[in-house]
């Protein structure tokens, strides 16, 4: 994976409201929310990073872009299926039960 | 225009302090959002789409005091998720309190009554109940059905007991002007402290993008219910702010001046956008690139953004930064008169295209809609 290509990866899963799989160049992974990535680097890493919520775990991973070996969408997004048409529709058929109740 | 004489000197002489500093980007209220959990799910917002064990997350009271001294804003916003549904609330809000922080309590108020013997009614708390409009719009607005009743029986109580209340109301297309002034008047009736209010933001991930204002509208909507306004009415904001959404005044925004800490840390650039996250206040000041936002730099994420997270403070500097700012400050504050004196400002605009399309004396009767065309109000019913 390039450069280009990582961060283009990066930026979708900073998009993402899902869990993701952070696979790593020595072979671990690490699953989580990725909250933040920095491209700059900041005070307390000064290269460009990730950091990723870990359920269980009280502080955030932080991760240096150039030990990513990709990025995986595995879990579910909690954004996806909750549009206001799908709202009105479900809506719609829970007062069409009610009055035929 | 209703706030307290100490509330409004605090503020006043904290940002004397930091203009005299030479201090740019100070804070006037800090977004602290305990968590991220709510126990409503409306469809215009995505502050909760996340997954699980994110939503298990809370801030503890000792991260919030942390936060609130490192950015040294004199005014607190609880926002959420929901507050009341941390259990340390009551801890949170006591430290905040100790430290003389004009705390407002945003809640949607489903678990305020029973919650309420947690707090000591202060001129440093405010509840600041969350409220869309009267029964139909409300509940039709945060998807649920009863809201409204439990959120007034709430506010009564809060207000039996001596507590300082406001409700904050959030306003999108489709909203119908004559409805929002009938509601001033039940919260005035009601004895609330003061009303906030906001047009929505179109948040990438909220679900319910097309029912956003856009500026022009924005405009229109806004002097449609505030021009005329009732001396009975109160508002807990900057009367500038209100004639920025009336279209009268133009500000850049000013992201810092209600800078958000959460979960993730130090929100950038503002309360609205995630544009990722710093560790401290400091460096989340110094890494964002500020002349990348607000509506003057052609950000599209920004175009249409009239939120009083960024303007707000806008209009509070006005008033500190200019004698013609402070001197209209001071003349809404005492003798309203919103919207007055603007011959070319969007009310005039207003009523010039309405009497062209012969809407006559009365624009608020005859669209709804928030716009300035005769296009008729999609109404709550026509939406279910």
């Amino acid at each position: 994976m390039t450069e280009t290509e990582l961060a283009a990866v990066i930026e979708k899963a900073f998009d993402y409201r899902g869990d993701v799989t952070v696979d790593l160049k020595n072979g671990q992974q690490v699953v989580g929310y990725l909250s933040n990535r920095n491209f700059q680097g900041a005070e307390h890493c000064r290269e460009p990073f990730i950091e990723v919520m870990v359920a269980g775990q009280p502080e955030l991973a932080c991760i240096v872009c150039r030990d990513i070996a990709g990025i995986r969408f595995t879990g579910e997004d909690m954004a996806a299926g909750k549009s206001w048409e799908e709202w009105i529709a479900k809506e719609t058929s829970k007062k069409k039960v009610q009055g035929k109740a | 225009m209703s706030v307290p004489v100490s509330q409004a000197f605090t503020i006043c002489s904290y940002i004397i302090r930091q203009r005299l500093k030479g201090n740019k980007y100070y804070p006037l209220v800090l977004m602290l959002e305990p968590l991220f959990r709510c126990n409503l799910e409306c469809a215009g917002c995505g502050k909760i789409q996340y997954p699980e064990h994110v939503l298990q997350r809370r801030l503890t009271p000792e991260q919030c005091f942390r936060a609130a001294d490192e950015c040294g804003a004199p005014v607190i916003s609880l926002p959420g998720g929901e507050p009341l549904i941390h259990p340390e609330m009551k801890e949170i809000v006591e430290g905040l309190v100790a430290r003389k922080k004009y705390v407002y309590l945003c809640t949607n108020a489903l678990l305020l009554k029973r919650k309420l013997d947690l707090f000591t009614p202060s001129k440093y708390l405010t509840i600041s109940v969350h409220l869309d409009g009267l029964e139909e719009e409300h509940d039709h607005s945060v998807c649920r059905e009863g809201t409204f009743k439990t959120a007034v029986e709430a506010i009564q109580e809060a207000l039996k007991r001596g507590f300082r209340v406001t409700t904050n109301m959030t306003l999108f297309e489709g909203a119908n002007p004559d409805r929002v002034r009938e509601f001033f008047d039940f919260l005035t009736h009601l004895g609330v402290e003061g009303i906030m209010l906001s047009p929505g933001y179109s948040y990438t991930h909220a679900p319910d993008q097309k029912h956003f204002l856009h500026r022009n509208r924005t405009h229109d909507l806004f002097n449609r219910i505030l021009s005329n306004p009732k001396k009975a009415w109160h508002f807990n904001q900057s009367p500038l702010f209100l004639e920025f959404l009336m279209g009268h005044r133009d500000y850049n925004c000013t992201p810092w001046g209600m800078p958000t800490y959460n979960v993730f840390g130090w929100q950038k650039p503002c309360y609205l956008l995630q544009d990722g996250y710093a560790r401290t206040f400091q460096e989340m000041i110094k890494e964002t690139d500020w002349a990348h936002y607000g509506h003057h730099t052609n950000n599209p994420l920004c175009r249409d953004c009239m939120v009083h997270s960024g303007f707000e403070s806008s209009a509070v500097n006005d008033t500190f930064g200019s004698w013609e700012g402070f001197l209209r400050t001071v003349k809404l504050t005492l003798f309203g008169g919103l919207g007055e004196g603007y011959r070319n400002g969007r009310q005039a605009q207003l009523a010039a295209q309405l009497a062209a399309s012969g809407h006559g004396q009365k624009p608020s009767s005859t669209c709804g809609c928030g716009c300035s065309s005769s296009k008729p109000q999609e109404s709550a019913d026509d939406k279910k």
